[in-house]
């Protein structure tokens, strides 16, 4: 066949870049069915192939020491002699593809590339070994970031009631497939060095179509998950939309405002700040949230004057242990917010409300409130003449409302 | 419980160890020294070789001495001497157990 009619061919691998007798299996297959993997011929799990006429070539994976980067240099090249060894023994090599080098011979009495089972088991054993790493390493890098960032990994429940829960879940759901992928790496290659010191070689004539459905799900699910994290991102971000101003909003308000503290007064909005002045309502799978900024001066009907500032979220979740949740993580992203330096409990006052926290938090008064499957989390200033901050009257007003 | 390697030597491991002792050798000559030496009955294939190889100059079986081009040559050391010696009393301690016993040595 002239090399004008050669037809070049791609297809997704259908097993996982681990499983080696799959993978063998599989080559070995395509090339009855006359299609020939070409040299360097992958790219991302999709193997491109030569269609010729069918015959029986034999393909085999060797541990490569150096894992191929994955878009640039070429990897683990074979030196000169290696070359000469593996093509007078009948083997030549094509490509790396992730930690193998695969080999593809077409004479029937080439030797096999690995010809002792106990030697075969040491390069097996160390992929296993790099696998273990790999997983120990990835535990501790997500636990560290856990640690150290705030952010959805340690604050679950808040970043699920005011991001969203497919963004957590999807965010959550990736670490575990990274987690899993790691683990079933590691077991697989466990098996395979076992084995090999029993004895035993690996098979080269595996039914992989019985694994490829499942294989196809877990490559797709990454690109899902990602997908999930992006549209919950943006959805996040889209939620600035949805701000208005005091005046602008006609819905009803399920939270105390400085209006309900001090009825009957004058209120003048105090607009000298950005964003103070607005409401933002948004919703989630799990929860109707609210963010209200309020900065105002009050005069009482009996002339006291007060200059009040108020930065509320308000969640209604869908869940009292939701709730339960998403305090606990207001309170532990607050008392490490500024990493614990300026973090005082105060005594909360006793309410008809599930639960209240009082704390200063780096100067700033914040009263955290729960009542059944609602939240109120809010940083309050109310000032008078005496200079004493009467945050006391806002939280009362708001458990009346919750209540 | 399975064995692991490098506990005892195994076949290809001593068969490229023995090779060494006609002289420094690269990974082509050491394969063509054992088809030699047991008349083409063992063939080690190329993968085993250079793990053997690699493993070997991790142990200080061996140790490189040049490199011309791409092609690399290594020498057998002391202690892959005494591995070696160590590995052939072994295979005679069986040898002559197999022939003490009645029978054991058709």
């Amino acid at each position: 066949m002239s090399e004008e009619t050669i037809k070049h061919v791609h297809r997704l691998c259908p097993c996982d870049p681990c499983n080696v007798e799959g993978i063998q299996s599989w080559l070995e297959d395509m090339a009855a069915d006359g299609l020939f993997l070409v040299e360097d011929g992958v790219f991302c799990g999709v193997f491109s192939f030569e269609r010729r006429s069918p015959r029986k070539v034999s393909y085999r994976l060797d541990v490569a020491q150096k894992r191929k980067p994955r878009f640039f240099d070429s990897g683990d090249e074979l030196t000169g002699e290696e070359w000469e060894l593996y093509r007078s023994m009948g083997w030549e090599y094509l490509l790396q593809y992730g930690d193998f080098r695969v080999y593809r011979s077409t004479e029937p009495n080439a030797p096999e590339l690995n010809t002792e089972s106990e030697t075969h088991a040491i390069t097996i054993g160390l992929l296993k070994q790099k696998h273990r790493s790999a997983l120990v390493s990835s535990i501790l890098y997500t636990m560290t970031v856990m640690l150290l960032s705030g952010g959805v990994l340690r604050y679950p429940c808040r970043e699920a009631a005011t991001i969203g829960l497919l963004f957590t879940v999807c965010i959550y759901g990736l670490l575990l497939l990274v987690w899993t992928q790691c683990l079933l790496q590691f077991f697989r290659f466990r098996h395979y060095e076992k084995r090999l010191l029993h004895g035993d070689e690996l098979n080269h004539h595996v039914n992989w179509k019985k694994t490829a459905p499942l294989h196809y799900l877990a490559r797709a699910l990454p690109f899902l998950l990602c997908v999930g994290i992006a549209s919950g991102l943006l959805s996040a971000l889209s939620r600035a939309d949805n701000e208005l101003s005091h005046e602008e909003y006609t819905g009803e308000i399920p939270f105390a405002t400085i209006a309900d503290v001090f009825p009957d007064s004058t209120i003048t909005e105090d607009h000298n700040f950005l964003d103070y002045g607005t409401i933002t309502g948004w919703s989630t799978a799990v929860s109707e949230n609210y963010e209200w900024n309020e900065s105002c001066y009050v005069t009482t009907a009996d002339g006291e004057k007060y200059f009040c500032i108020l930065r509320l979220s308000y969640h209604e979740l869908a869940a009292q242990w939701l709730a339960r949740g998403l305090e606990r993580d207001y309170y532990i992203y607050d008392a490490n917010r500024y990493h614990g330096k300026r973090f005082t409990d105060l005594p909360a006052p006793t309410l008809a409300v599930d639960s209240i926290r009082v704390y200063n938090n780096y100067g700033t008064l914040c009263v955290l409130m729960r009542e059944g499957s609602k939240v109120a989390q809010a940083t309050v200033t109310i000032d008078n003449h005496t200079n004493e901050n009467q945050w006391q009257l806002w939280a009362q007003a708001m458990a009346e409302k919750l209540t | 419980m399975p064995k692991k390697a490098m506990d005892v030597l195994t076949e290809s491991m001593f068969y490229v160890l023995m090779a060494f002792h006609s002289g420094p050798m690269c990974g082509i000559d050491i394969a063509e020294e054992i088809d030699r030496c047991t008349g083409g009955r063992l063939r080690i294939g190329p993968a085993t070789l250079y793990t053997i190889l690699g493993k070997f100059e991790k142990e200080n079986y061996i140790e490189e001495i040049s490199v011309e081009g791409r092609k690399r040559t290594y020498q057998i050391t002391e202690l892959g001497h005494a591995a070696y010696r160590e590995e052939l009393a072994r295979l005679r301690h069986c040898i002559e157990d197999a022939e003490r016993v009645k029978g054991g040595c058709l």
